[in-house]
């Protein structure tokens, strides 16, 4: 029974790449998630909803092996076992306009094989409370706001309590209320499961992910905690009145000084280092 | 019998979620023409076989499902939800073909109507989703191209009109090409 809830809580990629054309969108990554909040951050363009897709199985890898919860997506029959077990928010998904939120997720609960009516009455009903939208079940996803919409793809992906949930910046169109409500439901749960995301707020990171991996040009290049990542910048942040010739990196605050990255010029203090700071070292490191 | 079960259950939402309007639009103008011809008994080939193209075009469009990125990584998988989708517009496209041939004086174009939709559909089955509108102008394209070229450059000319003279043969190959893209995982 162990060995069983340590493979459910697993994501193992192995040289996983993708190529569209001439671009490689992902490069050979090698990475092991076990349970919790994974975030994911990167630039644009830096392979991380190509990445999510295939861990969605979206999209099949071109090279590189892919386990997720034990299982290989490859092989249609592990391939139907684990989408059965899987939640997927993609980014920006387009809905049915003429669906209400209820009737949207009841297909996709349907889809999912949830065939019991009453079982699949209580799961929607669940899902739509979850994410906030229990009074709007009867809306028409065309007269929702987009956040809401987003809500309602969310509950799909809830559907049947997933072992690992992949979503796509799924904090999009969100107020700061909701942002607050949807990390306490994505730190929930992850107590069951695993949580894979992709945001560009490193806010978010501190405040939900156990884990945080750095994406750049289709390739890992931090993997570890959110504090690990602060670490990677403790000792090469200073500012100073304007911005510093000797820093890689020099960008002005709200408060008017500059703050500059890289490496500290003799005789000068350190200021505390944040995730930002760990981040823009993370992204440079593969330049 | 859960495969069943589930092409039970979604048979409302499906329909609801399919782009009717193109399918309703050249099927009632299909119709009407027909009726007009007959009217009149205008004898003509040309009719039957610009509204199996373009029957055969709009039913291939009704494939194209927004929500597809949602709905790919589910238990059912996308051949199954497009199969579904092709029985329920194959309600339309069938009676309206049949409608069509015995309204119009002349030769039908059932045969050519069922070889071009299923070649529309076997051509999505090798494109990505955002691709699928692609497929849906296949159809009308080789109708305009057998229209065209048959009898102008031989055998080559001839091949360009085989949704016409060999429907069935057109038939089998892309129920084989539809099988294919489902086996190889090309529409997993």
């Amino acid at each position: 029974m162990t060995q069983l809830h340590i493979a459910a809580r697993s994501v193992e990629l192995s040289a996983l790449t993708k190529r569209f054309g001439r671009t490689t969108a992902v490069d050979g990554i090698d990475l092991a998630l076990d349970g919790g909040v994974v975030g994911l951050l990167g630039p644009n363009g830096a392979g991380k909803t190509t990445l999510l897709r295939m861990l969605a199985t979206v999209l099949a890898p071109d090279a590189g092996s892919l386990r997720l919860l034990g299982l290989d997506p490859a092989r249609p029959d592990e391939r139907l076992e684990l989408r059965r077990r899987l939640g997927y928010l993609p980014q920006a998904p387009a809905l049915y306009g003429s669906f209400t939120a209820l009737e949207l997720v009841d297909y996709v609960a349907v889809l999912k094989e949830h065939t019991d009516r009453d079982r699949r009455a209580q799961e929607c009903t669940r899902v739509l409370d979850l994410v906030g939208l229990g009074d709007r079940r009867n809306s028409r996803i065309r007269a929702l706001s987009g956040g809401m919409r987003q809500r309602v793809a969310l509950a799909a992906a809830l559907l049947g309590s997933p072992d690992l949930l992949v979503l796509d910046e799924p904090a999009t169109g969100l107020d700061p209320e909701q942002r607050l409500e949807l990390r306490s439901l994505l730190a929930d749960t992850a107590t069951r499961g695993t949580v894979v995301l992709s945001t560009h707020n490193t806010a978010e990171v501190a405040a939900l992910c156990q884990r945080v991996v750095v994406v750049t040009a289709g390739s890992v290049r931090f993997e570890g905690t959110p504090a690990e990542l602060r670490g990677l910048a403790e000792g090469r942040v200073w500012e100073s009145p304007i911005a510093d010739p000797r820093a890689t990196r020099s960008w002005m605050t709200a408060d008017g000084a500059f703050r500059n990255l890289g490496d500290l010029p003799a005789g000068v203090a350190p200021s505390p280092a944040t995730l930002d700071d760990g981040y823009f070292l993370a992204v440079r490191s593969g330049r | 019998m859960s495969g069943l079960l589930v092409a039970r259950l979604t048979l409302r939402p499906t329909a609801q979620a399919m782009p009717w309007s193109p399918v309703v639009a050249v099927a009632a103008t299909g119709l009407l023409a027909a009726w007009a011809a007959g009217s009149l008994s205008a004898r003509t080939t040309v009719l039957p076989i610009v509204v199996a193209g373009t029957l055969a075009a709009a039913a291939t469009a009704t494939l194209r499902d927004p929500a597809d990125e949602l709905l790919r990584p589910l238990p059912t998988s996308v051949p199954a939800r497009r199969l579904l989708r092709a029985a329920l517009v194959a309600l339309v496209v069938v009676p309206v073909t049949l409608g069509v041939a015995r309204l119009t004086p002349g030769p039908g174009a059932g045969a050519a109507t069922i070889a071009l939709g299923l070649t529309g559909l076997a051509v999505a089955s090798w494109l990505p989703e955002r691709r699928v509108l692609v497929a849906s102008a296949v159809p009308v394209c080789w109708v305009m191209v057998g229209l065209a070229l048959q009898d102008r450059l031989g055998a080559l000319g001839d091949a360009t009109a085989w949704w016409w003279t060999h429907p069935w043969q057109v038939t089998v190959a892309a129920v084989l090409a539809l099988g294919t893209a489902v086996t190889t995982g090309r529409s997993r």
